[in-house]
């Protein structure tokens, strides 16, 4: 057997090959991400920076819910039987946690781009949103590698991951939208934030290793 | 004896949360302001104030005595108190000319003392607004009277607070629920990892029992405490921190249910459904525990800590409050074990019938 990392890198490459024949995630998304941005700038007009936040940060946590969802959806049963036999169960979570991350920061390097050309850049120090970002991007992943899989388990999936991940997204979202609304003012003494990156860091650390000791269990089958 | 010592904690949660029932809601609150009017005058004025007390004594012919402080230094006292019934007296004061102080307004507590009901006091309770500025007159009209020989209270009951009121004894019914809540899902925590590894095969089941009764435990939580922010904070919910967490936590564990709904192969929703009770609860704790400490809160405490100690919880009130705590604890795993119980009888009854056929 090969090390969980070398396991995981290999299906990572090849849920990364997959993606890249049917694109049928990342074009899903990316359409999304467009209507919501469109529609909203019709709600809003041109907004101010705590709403460009806001929806900022909901179009990535749906955008996590659907990535999430549809990259166990795809795994039909014959396809999860043969990773199963494969791979261990932590490399099959790590490389799902990985390749979700990547989509993620995808997804909000388009939706910033996009929300910065329809609502304009109220950004004094985007370092503070970069590093929500990525410290979020990093959570939904770890959460969503997890509780997709319990929703790909059960019947009618895609509501009951949505329906169970989200109170357990609050933490996250609390954090993200705290440090990066920070990126909001001119000048902002970052010590301040040193709690909340700790706390930001610690949540994502604490639920990436539920996920490494549960994933497992919800795996076998 | 054994019978006796596996039900003594049943008997002990019992009798816990009847004395809670019982103390919490029969002994009275000790003697306080509850109104007083006018509740704003100006300097050099004679103002006669009408005080309201609640659970009071008042009489006449005995040492009734007022005074407006404003701090421990400057004090002045009524001239005289009528004694117009039990709960109502009016005192006459004279506001000197000038205040001791370089504000032009300040706000002073009012203190009540008589021989019957003991000292008691109103916060912040009165405003006077200076029309005029002298300190060193100040300081001499503040100064020439003293609080002293103040009656103890000789009263038992529990703290008057200005805006709790009555509705201190709520301490006793919705604090304990949170208790209950959190040991609740603490054991159906460890019924789960124990199904998990394989040590206890009835632990999903246990996990399941546990979290129906923290569920409820939580909900009324929810509604005892939404019915004393009406009282105390005007609205059922104000989007306080801990209302919200709270709220959190009922959904999570609502998610639980509905997920153990969705699955038809008992063994597969054993096994999902203790992962994700580990992962929820593990998950809630900084929720609950962290983020309320770190934003502010409506709650007691400052930053929302749990005001378990301080003036808010006297020695009368813990002689009821940790009682009640533990009962309703035991309570919730009593219910637990019958639901679990239930559970457990059907599922033999299904197998013998199904040996029968």
């Amino acid at each position: 057997m090969k090390s969980v990392w070398r396991q995981s890198h290999s299906l990572l490459r090849l849920y990364w090959e997959l993606e890249g024949q049917s694109r049928q995630t990342l074009s899903g998304v990316f359409l999304y991400v467009m209507v919501i941005i469109l529609v909203t700038s019709y709600l809003f007009g041109a907004p101010e920076g705590k709403v460009w936040l806001g929806v900022f940060w909901m179009i990535l946590l749906f955008s996590a819910v659907n990535v999430g969802v549809l990259s166990f959806v795809q795994e039909t049963g014959g396809r999860r039987w043969y990773y199963y036999q494969l791979a261990e169960p932590v490399a099959v979570y790590l490389a799902k946690v990985a390749y979700i991350f990547i989509l993620l920061l995808l997804v909000s390097m388009m939706t910033v781009l996009l929300l910065g050309m329809f609502y304009g850049w109220p950004f004094q120090q985007p370092g503070y949103l970069i590093s929500a970002i990525l410290l979020a991007s990093l959570g939904l992943a770890f959460l969503f590698g997890f509780l997709a899989a319990i929703g790909s388990q059960a019947r009618n999936s895609a509501t009951l991951s949505t329906v169970i991940s989200f109170p357990l997204l609050i933490g996250l979202t609390m954090l993200a939208s705290k440090v990066s609304e920070a990126s909001l003012l001119t000048s902002f003494s970052g010590e301040l934030l040193n709690m909340d990156y700790l706390m930001f860091i610690g949540l994502d650390l604490m639920i990436g290793g539920l996920g490494v000791l549960l994933f497992a269990y919800i795996w076998r089958d | 004896m054994r019978f006796l010592w596996s039900k003594s904690w049943k008997i002990i949660g019992v009798v816990l949360v009847l004395y809670s029932l019982v103390a919490g809601l029969l002994v009275p609150l000790k003697p306080g302001i509850l109104h007083v009017s006018p509740g704003s005058m100006t300097t050099d004025s004679l103002v006669y104030l009408d005080i309201e007390g609640y659970n009071t004594r008042f009489q006449s012919g005995i040492q009734n005595r007022v005074w407006l402080k404003l701090s421990d230094e400057f004090v002045i006292m009524a001239d005289t108190v009528m004694v117009i019934d039990r709960n109502h007296i009016r005192a006459r004061i004279h506001i000197p000319p000038y205040l001791p102080v370089p504000e032009t307004t300040v706000d002073c507590s009012l203190i009540v003392d008589n021989p019957a009901d003991g000292a008691f006091v109103k916060p912040s309770s009165v405003f006077i607004r200076a029309s005029d500025k002298n300190l060193e007159m100040g300081y001499a009209y503040w100064r020439k009277d003293a609080i002293s020989d103040l009656h103890g209270t000789g009263f038992f009951g529990y703290p008057f607070r200005g805006i709790l009121e009555e509705t201190i004894r709520n301490t006793y019914y919705h604090v304990p629920m949170w208790f209950g809540m959190i040991f609740l899902f603490l054991f159906s925590l460890i019924a789960s990892i124990r199904y998990l590894r394989g040590i206890d095969p009835w632990g999903a089941e246990k996990t399941r029992a546990l979290n129906q009764i923290g569920l409820i435990y939580g909900i009324l939580g929810l509604v005892t405490g939404a019915i004393w922010a009406k009282f105390t904070w005007n609205a059922f919910w104000s989007m306080d921190v801990k209302q919200n967490m709270a709220a959190i936590a009922t959904l999570i564990y609502l998610a639980y249910f509905l997920l153990a709904r969705s699955f038809e192969d008992p063994d597969k929703r054993d096994r999902v459904t203790s992962a994700y009770n580990i992962f929820a609860f593990l998950t809630l704790i900084p929720l609950l525990f962290i983020i309320p400490r770190m934003t502010d809160s409506l709650h007691p405490g400052n930053g929302g800590n749990p005001a378990m100690g301080g003036e808010d919880l006297d020695n009368t009130m813990r002689m009821v409050f940790y009682p009640a705590v533990i009962g309703w604890t035991l309570l919730g795993f009593w219910m637990a074990e019958l639901v679990y119980r239930t559970k457990l009888i059907q599922f033999r009854i299904r197998e013998r019938q199904h040996e029968l056929s």
